[in-house]
């Protein structure tokens, strides 16, 4: 590249002026001089590349991506902490993406789901039915407006695998259901039209969950005879674990045909998906449906049909609220780091003014700068887009990995970074390069030539416009901080209280052990009595075992549930609202093995009337309102006979984090052993024994009983605290980001400015200020910016404050103590950011800074 | 076209001032300022030449200096150098950047900043 000779002739000049000096000082000047030149001939070669007319073409954008590589390389430390922000950004936002997408908005993963519809019956969702009978189901394949119809019908069944029994969610379906819904099993086959009659029932399609679990992933399965619930099964195809319908619980599909069903299947009511035609509206395919079907309508059948979508997603309220609450929230600090970076960038550009000057009074146009500069901020985006897809998958990985398993399965998609997810990711990135790279530039270019000229040579404080938008980020920035940390101090202090919360028995020491006895194992009351009593004894020898309550229910949701009109002393409770309440048939033993305390009367004797009760604080209270239950009498209105009050036991907290999901409950005194489903609760001096050392006892006693829960009571309520401590770690994590965040970009915007002040302070301090007071305005001037942050996050907060509440445990945006902690919070990390830069103010020489320049 | 305000140029750049001046009274080549100045200032002001470049072409491209006509004569010429001279804006601007500069200077008197007379 060749250099202007008139400046080679200057340096020429200058080396001859100083021929005469002395040799060290020669030396020194000629090293710096050659710096100085090497520097001016790079200014020249860059003012010659703004000088080129505007043509545009490949070759000028390869010019441009050389230019802005270079000059990304050139100041490597700001261009690699945007990127770093960028990728953070687009990294945690997509993963987040990638889960909520998938929990809560993706279409089940399969074919033409868009058009896939379950059938309800009914006017309303509210009182309608799942299931129709098979006259009607079968009838719905008449409607023209449906291009497929399947069946399936729920069980389910016990495997027998090599650990014994194992209870598995079953679904008969009709033979054409896994085509309707475009699934390949990844071994063997499913369904042919022919199976699923008398005869050709006895086929079945696992999971891939079952294959590797209980049937220890036979290579040989295909044709292999397995038992489920007693009878042989001849296992046709194995479907992979992606495939999770109509439930992910669901490991077993058998064959069910409604045309020949076999004799124990034919009346039995079946779940009716549909396929709708591509051309005929879902309301008219309704209303088709209703028309066409409306004769074979019977007793147990409701008139009207409303389809509804298949649900990819099977959330329950509070989950559905903390992704989509979690989601904002990384939403806010995607914003957050967004503004950081795009306050960085300005910094940057804010910088080269001066050049972007010169380059204007050279001719360069607006347009030619802006486009260096969008190339400039697209090598960092592309950068961050690749750090940041990357990031995602890593999060999404560790996701999967760290997420409750329960939570996991509650959608029908497997999580994973998808296309869609993919695309959102990159949406992120333009709009995070948009805002980071090019409204800074354009903000930068506006300077004009003078304006820049007059800016650089005073060292004054960058542009009005420069500064208005460094604030309003910066205000910004701390105004989402806030809202973060008042979300993140909510869920925190909610987890806190949850985790202190009395859940009405003692929780240590305890062990829970629920056993199944399969009917067709265990045909008799009195076998089922032998086999009970021979696990107990069991259970009792184990050591460290020092009681065992045989129940059927046991805390926290009890056995069953009865739910009516409640009548209490032969009066109807006012209001219709029907009531649930929990119920347990419980033995003598079962309140001190639990450590549930009697607050009132006795508990049960041996030979106790059925009749006699024990009801909780909530029952007592919703019945009697205060008074002593005892002696009093209650039923739900269809109940024969009333049922009298002998004590009162501690309220039992079934759903530490949800009020509405908590039932009162009663207890009825325990019929004895004998029947297929039972509780035992083992009550340890210390640490219980091991599940395995449990589950191995149990094999012991029986084979085929099936243990279909064994966990101690603390692990159980742990469960519950799981999704609350999950939001509450994520929220908290998120805000921690963001606040780091806006104190780092308080810092450098502050230190930016006190750096560009620092002739004014070097003039104020020459003129007598305290270098106090000089410390004093860079702190104010911090501080001022936090506290319109805070005021305007503190609106934001008020705004998200109804959703908050609805997932948090008994605390409301408007707690005073998170306020407080997130003011002090705010305040803290503001006079943190603010000091280093309030210190070099107040050091500020006025000597020094004069001499400058 | 309409030369633009002197005083959007003020204050001025404590070097292209010193340009300005060591223009004032002849044009000179880019060296020959960064030696006029040094001299001026007692090698209180020392230019670098690439420094000096750059500034000449940002001055020149604000129409404060321009290439002189004039050139001195051949045997102390050289061609590849050029000559500068202030344009009537670069005149008026540092008439305007002296005048505000000696305004700046009267108030520190008043204030006593430089001691008591």
């Amino acid at each position: 590249m060749s250099i202007d000779p008139e400046l080679r002739q200057m340096r020429h000049d200058a080396a001859r002026a100083r021929a005469g000096s002395a040799a060290p000082v020669r030396a020194w000047h000629a090293l710096a001089e050659r710096l100085d030149f090497a520097r001016a001939a790079a200014g020249e070669r860059r003012a010659a590349r703004t000088r080129a007319p505007i043509s545009g073409g490949p070759l000028m954008l390869f010019d441009d991506l050389h230019l802005a590589w270079r000059r990304l390389r050139g100041k490597p430390g700001t261009a690699l902490t945007a990127v770093a922000m960028l990728t953070l950004a687009i990294g945690v936002s997509s993963a987040m993406f990638a889960v909520a997408d998938h929990m809560l908005f993706s279409a089940a993963p399969f074919k033409d789901a868009d058009r896939l519809r379950r059938v309800f019956l009914g006017e309303t969702i509210r009182d309608s039915r799942s299931n129709a009978s098979p006259p009607l189901a079968r009838q719905f394949r008449q409607v023209p407006a449906f291009a497929d119809v399947q069946y399936l019908m729920q069980d389910s069944v016990y495997l027998e695998g090599l650990a014994g029994l194992a209870s598995k969610g079953a679904y008969w379906v009709s033979p054409g259901i896994f085509d309707m819904l475009g699934v390949r099993p990844m071994l063997g086959r499913t369904f042919t039209n022919d199976e699923g009659r008398q005869g050709t029932s006895d086929r079945a399609v696992i999971s891939e969950r079952a294959w590797r679990g209980e049937l220890g992933a036979d290579p040989n399965v295909i044709g292999r005879r397995v038992t489920l619930s007693g009878e042989p099964y001849t296992v046709i195809g194995v479907m992979p674990s992606t495939f999770r319908f109509p439930y992910e619980s669901t490991q077993i599909w058998l064959p069910y045909d409604i045309d020949a069903p076999p004799a124990e299947r034919v009346t039995r009511r079946v779940d009716v998906v549909v396929r709708l035609d591509a051309d005929v509206p879902e309301a008219d395919a309704a209303s088709l449906a209703a028309r066409a079907t409306a004769a074979e309508v019977s007793a147990t059948d409701k008139q009207g049909v409303l389809l509804r979508p298949l649900e990819a997603g099977l959330l329950d309220d509070y989950s559905r609220t903390a992704i989509q609450t979690l989601f904002g929230g990384v939403l806010l600090v995607f914003v957050v780091l967004c503004a950081n970076a795009a306050n960085l960038m300005l910094a940057r550009v804010t910088a080269r003014r001066a050049e972007f000057g010169v380059c204007t009074a050279l001719g360069a146009s607006r347009r030619r700068l802006l486009t260096q500069a969008v190339v400039e901020a697209g090598l960092i985006g592309v950068a961050a887009l690749v750090a940041g897809t990357m990031l995602a998958a890593a999060l999404v990985a560790a996701t999967r990995n760290l997420m409750p398993e329960y939570i996991l399965w509650r959608t029908l998609n497997p999580i994973a970074l998808d296309l869609r997810a993919l695309l959102a990711t990159a949406g992120l990135a333009v709009v995070a390069t948009l805002v980071a790279g090019v409204i800074p530039s354009w903000i930068a270019t506006g300077a004009s030539a003078t304006a820049s000229l007059r800016v650089e040579s005073r060292g004054s404080t960058e542009s009005r416009g420069a500064r208005l938008w460094t604030r309003t980020l910066l205000v910004g920035e701390v105004a989402l901080a806030t809202a973060l940390l008042v979300g993140a101090g909510v869920l925190v202090t909610s987890f806190v209280r949850l985790m202190r919360a009395d859940p009405g028995l003692d929780l240590r020491g305890v062990t829970m052990v629920g056993v199944s006895l399969p009917s067709p194992y265990f045909k008799d009351r009195p076998a089922r009595a032998a086999v009970t009593e021979s696990i107990e004894r069991e259970l009792r020898s184990l050591p460290g075992v020092t009681a065992v309550s045989l129940s059927f229910g046991a805390p926290p949701s009890g056995g069953g549930f009865s739910w009516g009109h409640l009548v209490a002393d032969g009066q109807p409770l006012p209001g219709d609202a029907e009531q649930i309440v929990f119920q347990s048939q419980v033995g003598s033993d079962f309140f001190d093995v639990y450590g549930i305390r009697l607050l009132s009367g006795r508990t049960f004797a041996p030979g106790e009337d059925v009749n006699n009760v024990i009801v909780s604080e909530g029952l007592a209270s919703m019945l009697w309102n205060g008074q002593s239950p005892l002696g009093h009498r209650f039923r739900f209105a269809d109940g024969k006979t009333d049922m009298t009050v002998i004590g009162v036991a501690r309220e039992v907290r079934s759903a530490l984090s949800d009020p509405r999901e908590d039932l009162p409950e009663y207890y009825q005194p325990f019929g004895g052993a004998g029947g297929s489903t039972m509780m035992l609760g083992l009550r340890c001096a210390g640490a219980c024994p091991s599940e395995a050392v449990i589950r191995e006892r149990l094999r012991a006693a029986n084979p085929q009983a099936v243990p279909y829960r064994v966990a101690s009571m603390a692990s159980l309520y742990a469960q519950q605290f799981e999704r609350p401590n999950t939001a509450a770690s994520l929220a908290a994590m998120f805000s921690v980001v963001a606040l780091i965040a806006a104190a780092g970009g308080l810092f450098s915007i502050l230190t930016h400015a006190v750096g560009r002040r620092r002739r004014e302070f070097g003039v104020r301090s020459a003129l007598g200020a305290e270098p106090a007071a000089l410390r004093r305005l860079v702190l104010r001037d911090g501080l001022a910016t936090a506290a319109v942050g805070v005021a305007i996050g503190a609106g934001l907060s008020a705004l998200g404050s109804k959703v908050l509440t609805s997932i948090a445990f008994g605390v409301s945006a408007a707690n005073p103590a998170v306020w407080t902690a997130v003011i002090a919070t705010i305040v803290g990390a503001t006079l943190l950011a603010s000091w280093r830069p309030a210190v070099q103010a107040m050091r500020a020489d006025p000597v020094e800074l004069l001499r400058d320049n | 076209m309409k030369s633009p305000d002197p005083r959007t140029f003020l204050p001025l750049s404590p070097l292209a001032f010193q340009v300005l001046l060591s223009l004032a009274d002849r044009s000179r080549h880019g060296y020959a300022i960064i030696a006029e100045i040094a001299e001026r200032t007692g090698g209180e002001v020392a230019v670098r030449t690439g420094t000096m470049y750059l500034l000449l072409q940002r001055m020149v491209a604000n129409g404060l200096i321009e290439e002189a006509a004039s050139r001195p004569r051949a045997d102390e010429d050289d061609e590849r150098r050029r000559y500068y001279q202030p344009t009537a804006l670069g005149r008026a601007v540092s008439a305007a950047e002296a005048r505000r500069l000696e305004t700046l200077v009267g108030q520190a008197r008043r204030k006593q900043v430089l001691g008591r007379r």
